[in-house]
């Protein structure tokens, strides 16, 4: 999972905000903050009908980006690499291939 | 109350003309040292709001009004006359002609892969000539920044030669003119 791809989301928890369970949108932002997305929704018109934060866990990539990693790296602040950025096997990962989580799938370790 | 009064006084009265202002306080925080998301600096006792704000640039006749008692910030003349993009190409190439939505929207006014690059460097032109002639829209303040649009029309092509459509550009203002672009094109 990483910047670009379109996720669906897979909980209800984020109806308040206009996004339902099922929802797809694309990930706008190439960076993780507090383990979440920035993900955009759109009708089928092209408008966007929602922007939110949404938790890695949350999502199920529907369709991947053909994003590279240098891609990414110019989207980060600062041009970062250290910037959590990708979710790979439950892995949350920088571009140094560093992983955040000791336990995949398990984002809290 | 006085306080408020002379702030006010100070930096939305105080400066008169169309030219650019630079708001600035006394932390050395603001939305771009802060990666995007402002917070509160302790330090300097500036409120994450403030440091949103800090250093960015707008015309002084269409400025963020944010205060608050004791507000330590100050707006001063700046002298702008070009603005610096964080825009990656990837956001048209790559989500404008890629996403299905999206996709067709653009296709509604003529527009394919095709025409990302030129359609890149028009957005730019034109959020460039727009925010230096003072013609957007201020829009939420947050600790992401402050946010603003640019309407502009865009002709359509191909099969929509001849046509005119209102799109418009969402922007976040980033210190010393730097325009971050959020979201590329929406078609209103």
């Amino acid at each position: 999972m990483k910047w670009l791809d379109e996720v669906k989301v897979l909980t209800d928890k984020y109806e308040a905000e206009g996004v339902k369970k099922g929802a797809i949108g694309t990930i706008i932002f190439a960076w993780l903050r507090n383990d979440e997305y920035e993900v955009v929704f759109s009708n089928k018109d092209g408008r966007d009908y929602a922007e939110i934060m949404i938790h890695v866990s949350d999502l199920e990539v529907v369709r991947s980006s053909d994003i590279t990693d240098e891609d990414i790296l110019e989207d980060l602040p600062g041009h970062n690499p250290n910037w959590w950025c990708k979710v790979e096997d439950g892995y949350i990962l920088n571009l140094k291939g560093e992983r955040k989580n000791k336990i995949p799938y398990d984002y809290n370790t | 109350m006085f306080e408020e009064i002379r702030w006010i006084l100070d930096n939305i009265f105080g400066i008169s003309g169309n030219g650019f202002v630079i708001r600035e306080n006394i932390s050395p925080e603001n939305i771009e040292t802060c990666n995007g998301v402002a917070v509160e600096d302790d330090k300097t006792r500036t409120c994450a709001l403030c440091v949103a704000l800090n250093d960015t640039v707008f015309r002084n006749d269409n400025k963020p009004i944010y205060y608050h008692p004791y507000c330590k910030c100050k707006n001063k003349k700046y002298d702008l006359s070009e603005v610096v993009f964080d825009f990656p190409l990837q956001k048209i190439t790559k989500y404008l002609f890629v996403n299905e939505d999206k996709k067709a929207m653009m296709r509604t006014m003529g527009y394919i892969v095709e025409d990302a690059n030129e359609l890149y460097q028009l957005i730019q032109s034109e959020v460039e000539i727009k925010f230096l002639s003072g013609d957007y829209k201020l829009k939420e303040l947050n600790i992401n920044g402050q946010h603003f649009t640019v309407n502009f029309i865009l002709n359509g092509t191909r099969d929509h030669n001849g046509e005119k459509f209102n799109c418009h550009v969402g922007c976040v203002a980033w210190p010393f003119g730097k325009i971050k672009i959020a979201t590329p094109l929406l078609k209103d």
